[in-house]
């Protein structure tokens, strides 16, 4: 008996691991107007969105706004997600790259100079150190690629997305995926390798 | 340390990864400034919504069942009132018609 009872309170104690606390669940409750699953889905993805957002953008003071007019987007969409078709993260990562695209734009390319100096600016003076100094010429040398190559490396190696998923955010092929991932890795190094130089690009462009 | 025998190109390879994944976490009151920023979906939102999704299968068939709506409820209420067959008032109708035909063809009332 003591076993049946200790079996039943196994069973009961730890429950089977459901979908309802799946991304994909919490879409669905999303899609009938739950914000306590909106604000669960938040707090799972808010972090990545944004760090995302900072860095194809640039513009880290106006990355609080970038991630609000995504997350409002996505309560706003929550019916036309499809469930199967596409993850949760794809979906999201694609609603967040094109508000960055929209704002790129309208910022038009002369903010992508500038980025790279409020970067370094927002480093400040204490941020000091090897380490400080790798990240900010990581800072410059991403504000200098080309949009569609910083977007593909930091979707595939910072969010970590597949070659495929990353392909369906960008809205183009697996291959060019691969083929801007190449071309945006080896040029990101040469960057980051002539540190001083990354300004005067810009300047140049 | 782990890098000293590794090929330099290796070596900025990874440090380049360690670089890109570096942790990083959103103010944290930003949350809560989304939820606060969250607009209530009119009743003719969802309507909308609902009539004229984003993926194409019922983008399609959604606004065309609408459509066809008038349609079918006119089909309703035509086969409907056809029915009515047995309505008193058409008997009614019926004499009256023929009382006027009889009166029209023999001149009018007999005491005329």
């Amino acid at each position: 008996m003591s076993g049946v009872l200790a079996f039943a309170s196994a069973v009961t104690v730890e429950p089977p691991l459901c979908a309802a606390d799946s991304d994909e669940a919490l879409m669905a409750q999303i899609a009938a107007g739950d914000e306590q699953a909106f604000e669960r889905l938040l707090s799972r993805h808010l972090d990545r969105i944004h760090h995302y957002l900072g860095r194809l953008t640039g513009h880290w003071a106006e990355c609080d706004d970038l991630a609000q007019e995504t997350f409002i987007k996505v309560w706003l969409k929550a019916r036309s997600f499809r469930p199967g078709r596409v993850r949760v993260t794809t979906w999201l990562h694609r609603i967040a790259h094109n508000v960055a695209v929209d704002f790129l734009r309208k910022a038009g390319r002369a903010t992508r100079a500038e980025a790279g100096e409020r970067a370094r600016d927002e480093a400040g003076p204490d941020a000091l150190g090897q380490q400080a100094e790798e990240r900010q010429r990581l800072h410059e040398a991403l504000s200098a690629l080309p949009e569609n190559q910083r977007s593909a490396i930091l979707l595939r190696h910072q969010q970590g997305l597949s070659n495929p998923e990353t392909a369906a955010v960008l809205g183009t092929s697996v291959r060019a995926v691969e083929s801007l991932l190449s071309r945006g890795r080896r040029r990101l190094r040469a960057l980051m390798d002539q540190p001083g130089n990354v300004r005067g690009r810009e300047r140049i462009s | 340390m782990k890098y000293n025998n590794e090929p330099p190109a290796n070596r900025q390879a990874e440090r380049l990864d360690e670089l890109l994944v570096e942790p990083h976490a959103a103010p944290p009151t930003l949350a809560r400034r989304i939820v606060h920023a969250l607009p209530s979906q009119s009743r003719w939102q969802r309507i909308l919504d609902w009539l004229l999704p984003a993926d194409r299968e019922s983008r399609l068939w959604r606004p065309a069942a609408v459509a066809l709506l008038p349609l079918a409820l006119g089909f309703a209420l035509g086969f409907g009132s056809g029915t009515q067959d047995e309505d008193p008032l058409y008997d009614d109708v019926l004499v009256l018609a023929f009382s006027d035909d009889y009166f029209a063809t023999n001149g009018g009332y007999g005491d005329e």
